[in-house]
């Protein structure tokens, strides 16, 4: 009677029993929650909020214009970013107390893989909401599952001794491609300590990843929209990045999102238009139209039947984001391209930017600047072109400008701009400048469900 | 009176009795033979001692020895021995009779006939005040010589009103009997058993086969709907085939399920068989003997850990023994749409879109006039009614053959079934191919093999995801997409091609042509079979063994396939999701009757073991070389999807016993235990016991009112507990599930694992109920009521109790919490007129439950998902309120720019999820039904009648349909919601759509015409007409008021989102008998 009552799962596995082979399948399964094609995050409503959030972009449809005006009391779709961010950091958190319970082979290794997803997660959390639970292990039970919130310093420092534990502990490089690296780990912290303002440990970080690059493998692309192929496994330019397949349900939604819903051809499986951005705009008008990534990322014209159609972009906007597309994605939740948290361009860039904050605009945070607006002109990256390259003799507070405007170009709809403009503190001159009004809040609202079953808030 | 049973028994009677009473002797044969006996008291005073010792001998025997020098003699019909008196016949001159006066002179002879015509063997003709009587022949005749013709006679028959006719000098007398109504003889089934309804102390509503078909239905629960109280019959759309949900005695678990357990011939099913797999569809309706619902815990806590909803008992035909009975019924119907929508018309939408735009803040000068000019230019005059394009006239049609018979060893029940239903909507369709072979046979006389088969195929045809699943803002459910189409566009193109919907450029998110979804192939064939075996070995007096094997199997194949004419959604996309399912059943129990003096036992005890495997596979994929290959080649896409393929298991073991005493057929008393154990739970909580006692007392039998128009009255009560344990397999182990991603793979597909939450606690949902009841019958039954009152506690319900999201977790099932369900339950009857040319009854029931949350994990609340990301919570559970309240902004009025206001609740100025409040739940304070037979010679009519009162419905089709904006078509009844045309307001999910759910409605009406037997040589020939839905009652202003969009859902009820809509139906049938 008791075998005949006696559970066993024959197409799940118990979770905790690894061997060499579910020990790596258990660490790709912290990063699932992130890539979800419908799971609303950095591939859909997570990208169309943070785009949303920045100075230039509208959207055509209620809710999501909410994020626009900065008014998070009439949209609620950051509701679903919260728990997809926590259940990686749930997973990393069971993962490392299983691995710290028993000896596994290169334990470490997954250790610090754990710890990576769980710090870029906390990184987007802090950003976002401020002052979040810190949760560092697995829930016990269900009775006991509270858990206050933790200053915003404590989960930074979290956030840098995962980093730190991870850029000791990863390899080098991976050919798992998406699966965490040192350099990536490395790459990351030098981000974190350029939020936090230290600048010279950003420098330092990025500077050491810049003189090892080809032991991390990076480099620049040569061209701009290559980086965004849809069929492309890895590149060079791979720092980190959420790694979509073409295939129905693993691909990415952001193309999809972003694409007109009259649907033209060359640009998504379907079109929903989230998100768009208004031409009239001081960063959109002043950005040189010779500038190929302009083309690339913006646009309202679509080639129909071998001629060039204006697009009819519904207002508020009149632009299109094209930077990801891949018209042969079997459907929505299939467009093969892959998202980049971190690509070798942000290295270049945010030394540039430490560099300059610590010893003004030298020649190699030029040099940094200039690699990457040569690469994105499409012009010789390695070679002086005085019409693509920062003008010299700029000021520190200048430079520093020019490499955020920088940023803004190269980074458009890969969710930065709008964390810049708070870690910079531009947010309160640039989206007034665009017509938008001063956001009254830069933090989403902690979630109402939280705030219902966590009964340490 | 007199005593029945029909038990099956041996035939091979051994009799070992000095100087016994004919009644002990008769209740021996009874009780050896299983045939029922039937004697009158006061008859069989008169009898002699009997000294007998038989074995082995046979019962016609037996029965003669008995007989011999008895004042009366005995007559077999149909497995039933009536005493009667020995006629006083010109051929039988009675010499007991000598106390009588001179001998008679006169001789009264007639017919005795049944109301339906047939004539009576066997009916008493008795001189009232005399000894003096006759017996009706083979013919029905009987002749009774008197020495005057003066006085009465009155006739008595076993299951019919006794008559009393004066002679008046008459010397032809001929009667028609009427049978007794809902006769306390009938024998309900019981769990593992039968049971005269008298003895009955558990509250059971019973419904018969016939009375289930009278309406033209292609599922059981259709027939028992409005017929049976205590039990909400609710359908979840008009799609036909589409799944319906039972409540018995309200809801009460808040994740467990709250259908009640089905018992298909003694097989339970498991709940998921008859919420996924279709199980009740694949069952013919006109199979069924009989269906039972077992209500309080006196009647379903033998079925223990699985019975906390009630128990359904099904039970099919069986063969009768002599010749064969052919029976054989067709109905033809046709079905239309009972209600449109009220939506705009292209000049309607027109005005509408150009006031919207005109006034609108958020289009710029530009956009305003780029808008009016595609308004004006895009699809012309073109007025298209979507409603009519979807939907269509449809037509049903089904047959039905049975065949039935067989000699005393060996009998047989084998019926043919096709039915085929379209559905009002165009390509929506149901049929099933039903057989079944239902073998009784006797192989010793102490042996019985007992068989049931029966093998279906079932197709269902939908109108793509009515499931009320919304991708595309509604558009890509069928029915969404019939609604949302704007009327300006036609529906195909020059070219041929259909039309895109969503036209202009302030169109909302690309909507479906309705008239495209058409095309799509989205069917469900299920293939199922269930068969069962009972050995019933009788090796001793009054012990019975039974050995049941049970075996189930479903096979479910569903076909999608998005052909290349779509417009808007993912062009030749196809999904092959295939399913199977087996169970199997072992259990043995034995049965022991013994009498001890006016003290009569029953014990059942016994073990019951079943498994349940479950496994599935799904294929999907995009881009193929033709259309025509569907989804019949997934290989041949051009991006297949992983597939997904998953096996579960999920058994039960357990012990069961019952015991019956019944003193002096007065005083009643039950008791029942179960346990079970349950592969679900962790090793901690396994095993569970439930059990529970019953009493009832027949005040109807004292003496005090024995002579009286009391015919009936008996006083029950229960107490006991079942349990509730359908929660899915695998909850308490920490499981790794496979998640797939790109991550770590590159560009391919990479498999991850992902801990789920494990919960060793998790154990039983116990619910305790105790019920108090009351039978009543005059006149012989011909007016009767049933009351019972019952509370039903259920605690450590099984619940998600929802975690902080931050944990991980989204929520982790628990035993958390308390619901009291309450209630009345009232079924009265009468039969006015009752005649050989006349009749006329009525049946009501009626039922009201009050549902209240007692306690939740710590008192807190637990909000449902929103139907949409970013919309409210749909329902609450909270304490002090029923079960998944509506929980929404409340809509005040509107200020002086006409916009909607909602309450500000917290005052913060800002209407959101905190300012939701309960709106009502979807629960009804009542609901209630009526049945009208009356008949008139050769016509009867039918006439079921049934309401909900109170209970609401979140009508979100109408929310949808009347959102601001210029998206989509609207409602044409939109100035009801916001009276000014603009979109400077917001407008919110909100108690203005919470609309009241009562209706009364005519269910069924059915004319009928019997050919008489005279003009025909087959036994029953019968014409009818019959419709459905005609006539309903109703303040809801959606499709229908018997909607449930999300009907598996527990905490979903009650909510219309773009339903498939209901039919009315007009049938014309046939049914004969040969």
């Amino acid at each position: 009677c008791k075998k005949f009552l006696a559970e066993q799962p024959q197409s799940q596995l118990l979770y905790g029993n690894f061997d060499a082979q579910s020990i790596e399948s258990a660490t790709v399964g912290i990063y699932e929650p992130l890539t979800r094609s419908r799971g609303r995050l950095w591939e859909s409503h997570y990208t169309a909020a943070l785009t949303l959030l920045e100075d230039y972009a509208h959207s055509r449809y209620t809710p999501q214009e909410a994020y626009a005006n900065y008014d998070f009391t009439q949209i609620t779709y950051q509701d679903n970013f919260w728990p997809t961010f926590y259940q990686a950091i749930s997973r990393a958190n069971i993962l490392i107390n299983v691995l710290q319970g028993g000896t596994f082979a290169n334990g470490n290794k997954y250790i610090g893989e754990a710890r990576f997803v769980r710090a870029i997660c906390y990184y987007q959390l802090v950003r976002c909401w401020g002052k979040v639970p810190l949760r560092l292990q697995p829930v016990a039970d269900a009775q006991n599952t509270g858990q206050p919130l933790a200053e915003v310093a404590e989960v930074y420092n979290q956030i840098i001794s995962d980093l730190q534990f991870a850029e000791a502990n990863l390899p080098n490089t991976t050919t798992q491609y998406g699966r965490a690296t040192a350099g990536a780990a490395k790459v990351t912290l030098a981000d974190v300590y350029l939020t936090l303002a230290r600048y010279a440990d950003a420098r330092t970080k990025a500077k050491e990843v810049m003189d090892n690059k080809s032991v991390y493998g990076y480099d620049l692309l040569a061209s701009f929209s290559d980086i965004f192929s849809p069929t492309s496994a890895t590149s060079s330019e791979e720092v980190f990045a959420l790694k979509f397949s073409r295939s129905n349900g693993l691909g990415s939604f952001v193309a999809d999102y972003a694409a007109s819903i009259n649907q033209f051809q060359g640009f998504a499986a379907a079109g929903n238009e989230t998100f768009g951005a208004l031409s009239t705009t001081p960063f959109i008008k002043n950005w040189d139209d010779n500038d190929p990534r302009k083309a690339w990322t913006l646009y309202n014209k679509a080639v129909v039947n071998g001629t060039n159609v204006v697009i009819n972009v519904a207002p508020p906007n009149d632009l299109l984001y094209g930077k990801f597309r891949d018209p042969l994605a079997p459907s929505e939740t299939g467009a093969g391209n892959d998202f980049f948290l971190y690509r070798y361009a942000d290295v270049l860039l945010i030394f540039a930017e430490a560099e300059n904050k610590v010893n003004g605009p030298s020649a190699d945070a030029y040099n940094a600047v200039n690699m990457v607006r040569r690469r994105g002109y499409g012009v010789g990256i390695t070679t002086a072109n005085a019409a693509v390259d920062l003008p010299a003799g700029l000021t520190q507070s200048t430079f520093d400008d020019m490499v955020f405007r920088e940023r803004g170009y190269e980074f458009m709809e890969e969710d930065k701009r709008w964390f810049d403009l708070l870690r910079t503190g531009r947010y309160k001159t640039e989206i007034p400048a665009a017509g938008k009004r001063l956001p009254p809040s830069t933090l989403f609202p902690i979630p109402a469900l939280e705030k219902l079953t966590n009964d340490k808030l | 009176f007199m005593q029945v049973s029909a038990a099956s028994m041996a035939q091979k009677i051994s009799i070992d009795k000095n100087n016994g009473s004919l009644r002990e002797v008769l209740n021996d044969i009874h009780r050896q033979s299983g045939y029922s006996v039937f004697y009158d008291v006061d008859l069989i005073k008169n009898a002699r001692p009997l000294t007998l010792h038989v074995k082995n001998a046979s019962l016609e025997d037996v029965l003669k020895a008995c007989f011999t020098n008895q004042p009366f003699n005995y007559r077999i019909n149909q497995k039933t021995i009536v005493v009667i008196p020995k006629p006083v016949t010109a051929s039988l001159p009675q010499a007991e009779k000598s106390d009588q006066p001179a001998p008679a002179a006169q001789t009264i002879t007639g017919v005795v006939t049944s109301t339906k015509g047939e004539t009576l063997i066997g009916v008493t003709v008795k001189l009232k005040g005399s000894n003096v009587a006759a017996v009706t022949g083979t013919d029905g005749k009987y002749s009774i010589r008197l020495t005057e013709l003066k006085g009465t006679l009155v006739f008595s028959y076993i299951g019919y009103v006794t008559k009393e006719v004066d002679i008046n000098n008459q010397t032809v007398i001929n009667v028609t009997l009427t049978e007794q109504e809902k006769s306390l003889n009938d024998v309900v089934v019981i769990g593992y058993g039968t049971q005269k309804k008298a003895s009955v102390t558990g509250a059971i509503s019973s419904v018969k086969g016939d009375i289930l078909t009278e309406a033209p239905v292609a599922s059981i629960e259709q027939g028992m709907s409005g017929r049976l109280s205590g039990v909400q019959v609710k359908q979840s759309s008009g799609q036909p085939g589409a799944g319906i949900s039972i409540q018995i005695r309200g809801a009460a678990s808040i994740a467990g399920g709250n259908e009640p357990l089905y018992v298909i011939d003694g097989l339970p099913q498991f709940n998921s068989d008859v919420r996924t797999a279709n199980g009740l569809n694949s069952i013919n309706p006109n199979d069924i003997e009989s269906i039972e619902v077992l209500k309080d815990a006196a009647a379903t806590s033998i079925y223990g850990s699985r019975a906390a909803n009630g128990v359904v008992l099904v039970t099919t035909k069986k063969g009768k023994s002599g010749s064969a009975k052919v029976t054989f019924d067709t109905y033809f119907g046709v079905q239309n749409v009972r209600k449109k929508l009220p939506l705009m018309d292209a000049t309607a939408f027109k005005a509408y879109t150009t006031d919207f735009i005109n006034g609108a803040a958020n289009f710029s000068a530009a956009a305003k006039t780029t808008y009016l000019n595609e308004l004006a230019n895009i699809g012309g005059g073109v007025n298209t009614d979507w409603q009519n394009e979807t939907m269509r006239t449809a037509l049903n049609q089904s047959y039905n053959l049975g065949i039935s018979g067989g000699n005393d060893n060996s009998q047989y029940f084998i019926s043919a079934n096709f039915n085929d239903q379209n559905g009002i909507i165009k390509k929506s369709d149901f049929g099933r191919y039903a057989l079944r072979m239902n073998l009784n046979n006797k192989v010793a006389d102490w042996l019985t093999i007992i068989t049931r088969s029966t093998a279906s195929r079932t197709t269902e045809n939908g109108f793509v995801n009515t499931d009320g699943s919304n991708s595309t803002g509604g558009g890509a459910n069928g029915i969404g997409a019939t609604l949302l189409a704007v009327p300006t566009v036609p529906v195909r193109n020059a070219s041929g091609s259909y039309s895109k919907v969503s036209p202009y450029s302030f169109s909302g998110p690309a909507t479906e042509s309705p008239a495209a979804l058409l095309d799509v192939l989205n069917k469900t064939t299920t293939y199922y079979y269930q068969g069962g075996i009972d050995l019933v070995a009788n090796p001793i007096k009054g012990l019975s063994n039974t050995t049941r094997l049970g075996f189930n199997y479903t096979n479910t194949r569903g076909d999608t396939y998005y052909p290349s004419t779509m417009v808007v959604v993912t062009k030749q996309s196809a999904r092959l999701a295939e399913s199977k399912k087996y169970g199997y059943l072992f259990e043995d129990f034995l049965t022991y009757t013994k009498t001890f003096g006016k003290l009569r036992t029953e014990t059942v005890a016994g073990f019951s073991a079943q498994q349940d495997n479950f496994s599935s596979i799904i294929l999907a994929g995009t881009g193929f070389p033709s259309d025509q290959l569907s989804d019949n080649a997934i290989q041949a896409a051009t991006s297949a999807a992983i597939p997904v393929t998953s096996i579960t298991k999920t058994t039960i073991a357990s012990f069961f016993a019952r015991t019956q005493l019944d003193y002096n057929s007065k005083y009643l008393f039950s008791a029942s235990f179960r346990r079970d154990g349950a592969s679900v739970f962790s090793d901690l909580h396994k095993w569970a016991n439930f059990s529970s006692f019953s009493g009832g007392w027949r005040i109807g039998e004292e003496e005090f009112l024995k002579n009286t128009e009391v015919s009936n009255l008996k006083l029950r009560a229960s107490w006991g507990q079942t349990g509730n344990q359908a929660i899915s397999p695998y909850q308490s182990l920490y499981l790794a599930t496979v998640v797939n991603t790109a991550q770590g793979s590159g560009s391919g597909v990479g498999v991850g694992l992902a801990p789920n939450l494990a919960n060793k606690n998790l154990t039983w949902e116990t619910t305790t109920q105790t019920d108090i009841g009351i039978d009543f019958g005059i006149k012989q039954d011909k007016y009767r009521l049933s009351l019972d009152y019952y509370i039903k506690d259920t605690k450590d319900l099984l619940a998600t109790v929802q975690l902080p999201q931050s944990s991980g977790f989204s929520s982790i099932s628990a035993n958390v919490g308390r619901v009291q369900n309450k209630g009345v339950e009232v079924t009265a009857g009468a039969t006015f007129v009752n005649t050989k040319d006349v009749s006329f009854s009525v049946d009501l029931n009626f039922s009201k439950n009050v549902n209240v949350v007692k306690a939740t994990n710590r008192n807190r609340d637990i909000l449902s998902d929103p139907l949409n990301a970013g919309n409210n919570a749909l329902t609450i559970v909270r304490v002090g309120q029923p079960l998944f309240s509506f929980y929404t902004p409340h809509f005040v009025g509107y200020d002086s720019n006409r916009f909607p206001i909602y309450q500000d609740v917290n005052g913060d100025g800002l209407i959101n999820a905190s300012d939701n409040q309960i709106a009502g739940s979807s629960l009804p304070n009542f609901f209630y039904g009526a049945d009208f037979n009356f008949k008139y010679k050769s016509f009867s009519l039918n006439m079921t009648w049934a309401g909900v009162q109170g209970g609401k419905i979140n009508n979100l089709t109408a929310y949808q349909l009347t959102l601001p904006d210029v998206q989509f078509n609207k409602l044409s009844t939109i100035n009801n919601y916001y009276p000014v045309v603009s979109d400077r307001f917001v407008a919110r999910e909100s108690d203005q759509f919470i609309e009241d759910a009562s209706f009364f409605r005519m269910k069924n009406i059915r004319l009928s015409y019997r050919v008489p037997s005279k003009i025909l040589k087959i036994n029953n020939l019968s014409f009818y007409v019959s419709g459905q839905n005609l006539i309903t009652f109703t303040k809801y202003t959606g499709y229908d008021p018997e909607v449930n969009a999300f009907s598996g859902t527990n905490n979903r009820q009650g909510i219309d989102y773009f339903q498939y809509p209901t039919a009315k139906t007009i049938t014309l049938g046939l049914s004969a008998t040969f």
